[in-house]
This record gives C-alpha cells, sequence and structure tokens, in this order.
C-alpha cells in the first residue's frame, strides 16, 4: 500500500527517536501539528493537495527534528526508569500479599475475643457495658462488656495493657456474687503481648443474678472489681 | 528578512516561555504565534519547536494536558509552571544584558565614528 508523504516523514522523524515507548505520542504530537497546517491553509482558500504539501514542508527535515528529540527522550533514562519500576512493582507485590495476611490474622484474632463476633447469635439473659478499670501491679485490665447466655454461661470481656518490660500473665480473677460466693471459671486470652484482649468464662451463674466481683489476689495484695446491675 | 539559525536556536526557550506566559498553547498556536509577533522575523522549521517543548517539559518549566479540539481529536496543550516563570525572568535578564553588550559595541564602531 502507498504511503503517504506525511507517514514517510513521521517514519524518518520517529527511526531517530531510538526510545520505542515514547514514538507513539510523538507521532500523535507531530501528526496533530500537519493537521492543523493543512486546515492553516485549507483556510487561506489552497486546493487540498497543496495544503498537505505546504503544511509538510513547513515541518521541515525529518533526521534533524528526529536526533532533536531523541535528545529530550533518552533510552538510557527511559529504560532505566522502567527497570526500576518493575523492581518496585515485584518488591512490593509480596510484601502487600504479606501485609495482608497479617491483617487478615490480626482481623481473626480480634473477632475471637470480641463478644459481638464471640457470641453472635447466642439467646442472652442479660447484657451489661462496662467501663471499669483496675491496675494490678504492672497490669491495667479494663472490663468493657459482661454478658450471661440463658444456659447461664457468664462472660466478662476485657482488654489488657501491661507496661513494657512487665510482659507476663494476666493476673487471674476469681468471679464471685455479691454475696462473695466464687464460682469455678476459666481465662482465656489474645498472645502475651503488651496489648491483648481476653475473656473470663464462668460456665454456671445464675441467670438472675446480674452482679459479680472479679477478685484478684497478686502480690499479696487484694483487688475487687464490683460490677452491679 | 532572515535571521541566522543560530540566534534562533539560542533563543527559543525564552520565545516559547514568553508565548506560555501569557497563556496556555498548543504546538501549532506557538508558531503562528511567533510569526505573527515577530512579523515573520522568526520563522522555524516547525518541527524543530517539539524538542523545545519537550526539553523545557523535562526541565520542568512547562507542563502538558490534553483538550478535545473542535474538530474532535485531542490537541496538548503546554502550560507554564512557577519554576518556567523564574526562568523566564532569568533567560529575559541574559537577553537584556547580550543584547546591551551589543549595542554598546555597536555604538562604538568605524561607521559610527567615521574615524576613517
Amino acid at each position: 500500500m502507498k504511503q503517504e508523504p506525511f507517514e514517510k516523514w513521521l517514519e524518518r522523524v520517529l527511526h531517530k527517536v531510538h526510545y520505542r515507548p515514547d514514538r507513539p505520542a510523538i507521532a500523535r504530537e507531530l501528526q496533530g501539528h500537519f493537521e492543523d497546517g493543512v486546515e492553516f491553509y485549507r483556510e487561506e482558500g489552497l486546493e487540498e493537495e497543496q495544503c498537505r504539501e505546504k503544511a509538510l514542508l513547513d515541518l521541515g527535515e525529518p533526521e534533524g527534528i528526529g536526533k532533536l528529540l531523541n535528545r529530550e527522550h533518552s533510552p538510557v533514562l527511559g529504560y532505566g526508569l522502567m527497570a526500576v519500576n518493575l523492581l518496585a512493582a515485584l518488591l512490593l507485590i509480596p510484601a502487600l500479599l504479606a501485609l495482608g495476611s497479617a491483617c487478615y490474622e490480626g482481623i481473626s484474632q480480634y473477632q475471637r475475643w470480641m463478644p459481638q463476633y464471640k457470641l453472635e447469635g447466642v439467646p442472652l439473659a442479660w447484657e451489661q457495658e462496662l467501663g471499669e478499670g483496675v491496675w494490678v501491679d504492672s497490669t491495667y485490665l479494663r472490663y468493657t462488656k459482661a454478658l450471661c447466655t440463658e444456659e447461664g454461661e457468664l462472660y466478662v470481656f476485657y482488654m489488657k495493657c501491661t507496661l513494657p518490660g512487665f510482659i507476663e500473665q494476666a493476673p487471674v480473677a476469681q468471679v464471685a456474687d455479691a454475696e462473695g460466693e466464687v464460682y469455678p471459671m476459666q481465662r482465656a486470652s489474645g498472645q502475651n503481648s503488651p496489648v491483648a484482649f481476653g475473656y473470663i468464662q464462668v460456665p454456671e451463674y445464675p441467670t438472675d443474678e446480674e452482679s459479680f466481683q472479679l477478685l484478684y489476689v497478686r502480690s499479696h495484695r487484694s483487688y475487687r472489681l464490683e460490677v452491679g446491675a | 528578512m532572515t535571521v541566522d539559525k543560530g540566534y534562533l536556536a539560542g533563543s527559543a526557550s525564552l520565545l516559547v516561555l514568553s508565548l506560555l506566559e501569557k497563556e496556555d498553547q498548543y504546538g501549532y498556536q506557538i508558531i503562528r504565534r511567533l510569526e505573527e509577533r515577530s512579523r515573520k522575523v522568526f520563522s522555524l522549521q516547525e518541527g524543530t519547536l517539539y524538542p523545545v517543548l519537550h526539553k523545557l517539559e523535562n526541565k520542568g518549566y512547562i507542563t502538558s494536558y490534553e483538550q478535545q479540539a473542535p474538530t474532535g481529536r485531542m490537541r496538548k496543550y503546554y502550560r507554564i509552571t512557577p519554576e518556567g516563570l523564574q526562568q523566564l525572568v532569568e533567560e529575559k535578564k541574559r537577553f537584556e544584558e547580550f543584547a546591551g553588550a551589543v549595542r554598546q559595541v555597536m555604538g562604538g564602531g568605524l561607521c559610527e565614528t567615521g574615524a576613517f
């Protein structure tokens, strides 16, 4: 197929631009300029063929223009930047996967200790929002919620915060009712870290008893947290 | 009147930045404005404008964006940046110094004084 004069001219320009990825943008710009030139001469009243000839002549010598353009579209810089971007992308993908995995693990862990996830769908006899906190030695325990299921299981949810340098097991509380009767209980909490979530579980607690005490005996001292209805 | 290509090549950045100082323009528009405002003294090979524009863009003195032309195709416009405005001030200063020096030399020339 016979090539148009402008297309031949453009090919000679682009042949001198060694960084190939920039060639399409350069071609579009020069094509646009040529078309503007043709339009200019059309408005001057010239014949179509003359418009195209004059517009092409105005553009100038293609090899010289190509060499000047090549100076501004360095293949060293261009391919170098591409290589850096590719390397960054290759390093970023595993980093993002690891971050995603850690976030998922963190969320899954979080959900194990949060009341709304732990007892989702379980019928409750009562529940209380707590905002009670207590310092036991180097650990701060903040109780967030207490629930009792219709089956008589008492859960007391907490967040534990241990001072740096004192990472240790959270102090174990005993659960007693308002009269001081102690009930067997279990404690479950997240990883042994400065901040962790957990809950105390009493398998059989009277469902009509909305008050309880948390008793701590540690380092020969007693702590008591009373939670009333 | 034709101007030595050397003069034009050395002043290309100054001319382009001066035109873009007024308003954003596309390549063909810059060429036509250059011709009009210089009363056809500056009439360059039009394709040579683009290496100048790309050089100025690489240096951060101008920036580009695309806008649809009345014909429907996309047209690339250029806009001067704050750094470009600063550069323009510098280039104008340098040009004035150069032009002043040339005038000084020409002013003390043989034709003027009639010494011989």
